[in-house]
């Protein structure tokens, strides 16, 4: 019956965390005799890494300020931009990130920088909007209700808003994970490692093995990272749809 | 203990309320009533605060509320409003904790009120402290939250419109616990409402508001017997309908005439033909009625009582409209009025109800 209890989540999880030792063994074991097919310069476990330390330092930077703007942007004294912050961050979204890293390489240089610095502005905007939406999302008629029960606007905001406002403010920060960890990929042609390194190297050497290689460890990267954060919107929802 | 004293607001332009002053008494239940844009609703959030008015000043126990701080106040006001207002991502208990919690309780005591609240409710604590108001109906979810509104003990209760979004039998059954409640806790209730049925159950002293004005403040009765145009217009041309679900049973209650026990024996030669049945406690179960029975055998009550099973006396607290109501259900011609334990304490005549009702109209 307890096998029955694992989730898709977790069988995905296993497979990548076989596939990642596996390529790795290989590396050691072999060394560059498999290398047509695989990617086997760094070890795989590696540009995991790397991949995972890109992501979630930018997301966790993009995801708290963005949080906070969105929290300072629905208080009273700031409303009156929040017309102006909403239109902002759509024009920004539209913007490719491809151009936000040429345009942070030459005033950070090459390297992890500039791709964090990419990443952090582009998850920024998701989070924002959702924060707002999810703060206008809780109905008036509650935070009056708080309001009239003798709650000052601090403990309304911590005790009643950003409670009822977590599911969807964790679903903004889900989605600038999942765009984080497609985009930093992008990060390997500015030399900032991860899991684009075997796509630009194999783009370059005209081996798709590599592009394939690097391709469907990222993307299984952020099938899980969406499903776990998932998970996590689910039980902060549970219990007051 | 509420002294509202010339108190006006505009909004936008807009006369929400004008120059009306009001008297509360400690105990009373007074209920804003008026067609909708009367301006109820503003006068009732300007006594705990969250609308302020632009001129005039109110005092609670005789201090002007704006020497008090706006959250100090409020959590010594309970406060219900239409709808839900429950917390929804908070369960049942955590709900009723909020001011007890705001008011930093101990755990102790702060549970114990919770509980206290729940049984008042007739809420089994066992199956409600874990749920969310999601899972409530919308009975239990008010009845919740008038719980919380009282959680503090507070000694004003302000309601707004609280039973506008319920069915009708839920809003009944709730309006009786309302006044079961303010008789068990003593609280001095403000309660707003666009019903006029639900204003003349509850009220202690109605208020009737129109565009903002005072039109009259007074007993429900004597609200019914004023002579306005708008009164008129506002109750419709059921007025004595209304009069009489004004009036309480308890106001024309008499003793009763002919009481026998179940196991007494049936007197034989009395000139009465209708007799009560009690209970050995006194309480109310059923009656006899000897006008068909020629000959008086020395029988014991129990054998020639007539029992309904769904019948179980009018209550005290029942108005002159129910009572007409149950007399034409149950064919009889005089009541049995029960207290809330179920012993017979006296009885209504239909002729006495009929007579009340020639007055009014």
């Amino acid at each position: 019956m307890k096998f029955c209890k694992i989730q898709k989540r977790e069988i995905i999880l296993l497979i990548f965390m076989f596939s990642v030792t596996i390529l790795s063994m290989i590396k050691y074991f072999s060394g560059d005799l498999f290398h047509k097919y695989f990617y086997l310069r760094t070890y795989s476990v590696k540009l995991v890494f790397e991949h995972l330390v890109l992501v979630v330092f930018s997301s966790a930077v993009s995801g708290f300020s963005g949080f906070i703007c969105g929290v300072l942007f629905t208080r009273k004294s700031f409303k009156d931009f929040l017309p102006a912050v909403n239109a902002f961050s759509s024009a920004a979204q539209t913007f490719p990130p491809i151009a936000v890293l040429a345009l942070c390489v030459p005033v950070l240089g090459f390297g992890a920088k500039p791709t964090i610095a990419a990443l952090v502005i582009y998850g920024f905007f998701p989070v924002l909007r959702s924060t707002v939406s999810g703060l206008e999302s809780v109905s008036k008629e509650i935070t009056e209700t708080a309001k009239a029960m003798g709650m000052k606007k601090n403990q309304i905001l911590l005790k009643i808003e950003i409670p009822l406002a977590s599911g969807v403010i964790i679903g903004g920060i889900r989605i600038c994970a999942v765009i984080g960890t497609g985009t930093a990929a992008l990060g390997a042609a500015v030399g900032a490692g991860g899991l684009g390194v075997p796509v630009i190297s194999g783009l370059t050497n005209q081996n798709y093995f590599h592009v394939l290689h690097g391709g469907i460890l990222a993307a299984f990267l952020a099938v899980i990272i969406d499903s776990y954060l998932e998970k996590f919107e689910n039980y902060l929802k549970k219990g007051f749809s | 203990m509420i002294e509202i004293n010339s108190v006006s607001k505009t909004f936008n332009g807009v006369e929400a309320v004008k120059n009306i002053s009001i008297k509360i008494e400690k105990s009373e239940i007074c209920v804003l009533i008026g067609p909708s844009g009367a301006g109820k609703s503003t006068l009732l959030k300007m006594i705990n605060k969250m609308v302020t008015p632009d001129s005039g000043q109110i005092k609670i126990k005789g201090k002007s509320v704006n020497e008090i701080e706006s959250f100090k106040l409020r959590r010594k006001i309970g406060y219900v409003i239409q709808g839900i207002g429950l917390f929804p991502h908070l369960t049942v208990m955590e709900n009723i904790k909020v001011v007890p919690g705001l008011l930093n309780w101990d755990k102790k005591r702060t549970e114990k009120r919770v509980y206290e609240l729940l049984e008042l409710f007739k809420m089994e604590p066992g199956i409600y402290l874990k749920k969310y108001p999601g899972e409530l109906s919308g009975g239990e979810a008010q009845r919740v939250g008038v719980a919380r509104a009282l959680a503090a003990d507070p000694e004003i209760l302000l309601m707004d419109e609280p039973f506008a979004s319920l069915d009708p039998i839920t809003r009944q059954k709730l309006q009786l616990e309302i006044l079961r409640v303010q008789k068990v806790l003593d609280k001095t209730i403000v309660f707003v409402t666009h019903d006029i049925d639900e204003a003349l159950k509850i009220a202690s002293k109605t208020a009737l508001l129109k565009n903002g004005r005072l039109i009259s403040y007074k007993t429900p009765y004597n609200l019914l017997s004023e002579n306005d145009e708008f009164i008129s217009e506002f109750l419709g041309s059921n007025k004595w309908i209304f009069k009489l679900s004004a009036i309480k049973i308890k106001q024309i209650l008499k003793p009763c005439a002919n009481v026998l026990m179940y196991s007494d024996n049936v007197p034989m030669n009395s000139d009465n033909d209708f007799f009560w049945i009690t209970d050995e406690k006194k309480r109310f179960m059923g009656w006899i009625d000897l006008k068909g029975f020629k000959n008086r055998e020395n029988t014991k009550a129990k054998n020639l009582m007539v029992k309904n099973k769904s019948f179980s006396g009018a209550l005290m607290e029942d108005s002159l409209k129910k009572a007409l109501e149950i007399i034409i259900e149950t064919g009889l011609y005089k009541l049995p009025v029960v207290d809330s334990s179920g012993v017979l304490t006296g009885e209504v005549m239909g002729i006495d109800i009929l007579r009340i009702q020639n007055e009014i109209l």
